[in-house]
């Protein structure tokens, strides 16, 4: 199984590289051949929001750069980790711009989803999704968001499973709660892909 | 009696003029004028730049009294760019009050949020995300307004829109006086502008496709809409 973690960590911002590690290493004892994207590191336009990856060149993003390669390896992952610094209970700009090129990867047509409309799938599988949020000091209020918000791209990019935490940055970090989680979704994906 | 002096609108669509983010903004931006109000439009994707477009984009945020954003939901919450220039904000507003202990709820915002869902309620998530970056930049939030269908406001003017648009105009009148008293959004207002554009419903979706799919038949890519140019053997047929 393969894993993509899509590292958020802003530019001189808080490094993430402590949490990564740990993430990479349960994954792989967990079976998963892990890569990982130093999101900060590659060029990645914003998104121009003009749908031209729908209607002009279905399925590929016009603005030729990381991007592209970004959504490649996200769509032929079994499991992408979303790690962030939470900002007001969303994602960094450093992991938004990269989720914001991922929209060729559905289909514009809509289809009704639970009673609401989304967007068709374009490909026959999409990964599933554990969000790691992390922050100097928990907010209840932007945690319980920043889940929501998981939940709500589970629906959106089709994930057939997700988990969500927020982790405290701190001399004594919750490492077995971060492993715990990356062992949970570990074994959703395992029992999907059997 | 009034006691504001200035709006400003920030536009957080990277289409810029031609988005429905502009037109629904510009909309109650006019509104607002309307109060003796003086009003400045900001376009985000193109003013946080470079250093010194931030530094004034900042003197212009720090001069105003009501801050009204108007941005689509992309991936459910707020586009990059937008995040971007809020976290900037925020920074730059608490680094100004290092004690944390009185940034002064000088400054009101207020936020539109449209989403091409037909339904309103998809941007809940965003506009609880809006209300965080509120709180932290220690502006006094008034509330977010959350219109689906964005797709049929497009660049259009909410006025050349006749009577689908009847409701939204009513809602945003309201908000307009709500901001400029720097009350809290009414019922009435959030009621008024999630209502559906379009009605049913599925007469929405209906069009929708057929809009996509007359689109791509334009730029003869009609029988390639269905493309998995990323396919790899094994995981994803």
């Amino acid at each position: 199984m393969k894993a993509l973690i899509l590292n958020g960590e802003e530019v001189d911002g808080l490094s993430l590289n402590y949490i990564s590690e740990n993430i990479r290493e349960e994954l792989k004892v967990n079976d998963f051949k892990v890569e990982e994207i130093l999101l900060k590191e590659k060029e990645i336009a914003d998104c121009l929001g003009l749908f031209k990856c729908w209607i002009k060149t279905p399925g590929i993003c016009i603005i030729d750069d990381y991007g592209r390669e970004a959504a490649a390896k996200l769509i032929n992952s079994e499991l992408v980790v979303f790690l962030t610094p939470v900002k007001f209970g969303s994602y960094s700009y450093q992991l938004k711009k990269a989720l914001d090129r991922m929209i060729p990867l559905i289909s514009p047509y809509f289809k009704k989803v639970k009673g609401e409309i989304h967007h068709r799938k374009r490909y026959s599988k999409y990964p599933s999704i554990l969000a790691v949020g992390v922050m100097e000091k928990i907010n209840q209020v932007q945690s319980q968001i920043f889940k929501e918000l998981v939940k709500r791209n589970s629906i959106n990019f089709h994930s057939a499973c997700f988990e969500a935490e927020i982790f405290e940055v701190a001399d004594d970090f919750d490492n077995k709660k971060l492993k715990n989680i990356v062992k949970v979704i570990s074994e959703k994906v395992g029992e999907q892909n059997d | 009696m009034i006691k504001f002096k200035k709006a400003i609108l920030l536009i957080g669509s990277p289409k810029g003029k031609d988005s429905s983010s502009a037109s629904l903004g510009s909309y109650l931006l006019s509104k607002v004028e309307e109060y003796n109000v003086s009003t400045e439009k900001v376009y985000l994707h193109s003013e946080i730049n470079t250093e010194t477009k931030r530094i004034q984009f900042l003197e212009k945020i720090e001069e105003t009294d009501i801050i009204i954003l108007a941005a689509p939901l992309y991936v459910d919450t707020l586009p990059a760019k937008v995040i971007k220039a809020l976290s900037i904000i925020a920074e730059t507003r608490k680094n100004k009050n290092s004690d944390h202990s009185d940034i002064e709820k000088d400054k009101s915002f207020a936020v539109i949020v449209n989403c091409g869902f037909p339904e309103a309620d998809q941007n809940k998530t965003a506009i609880k995300v809006y209300e965080q970056f509120a709180k932290e930049a220690g502006f006094k939030y008034l509330g977010g307004i959350s219109i689906g269908m964005g797709g049929v406001v497009s660049s259009r003017s909410l006025l050349e829109m006749g009577r689908m648009a009847n409701d939204l105009i009513k809602g945003l009148d309201r908000a307009a006086d709500d901001i400029v008293r720097s009350q809290r959004l009414s019922d009435s207002v959030i009621e008024k502008t999630s209502k559906s554009i379009i009605f049913p419903k599925w007469l929405y979706t209906l069009v929708g496709n057929f809009s996509w799919r007359f689109q791509a038949f334009q730029n003869r890519v009609y029988k390639k809409m269905n493309d998995k140019p990323y396919r790899r053997e094994k995981f994803n047929d």
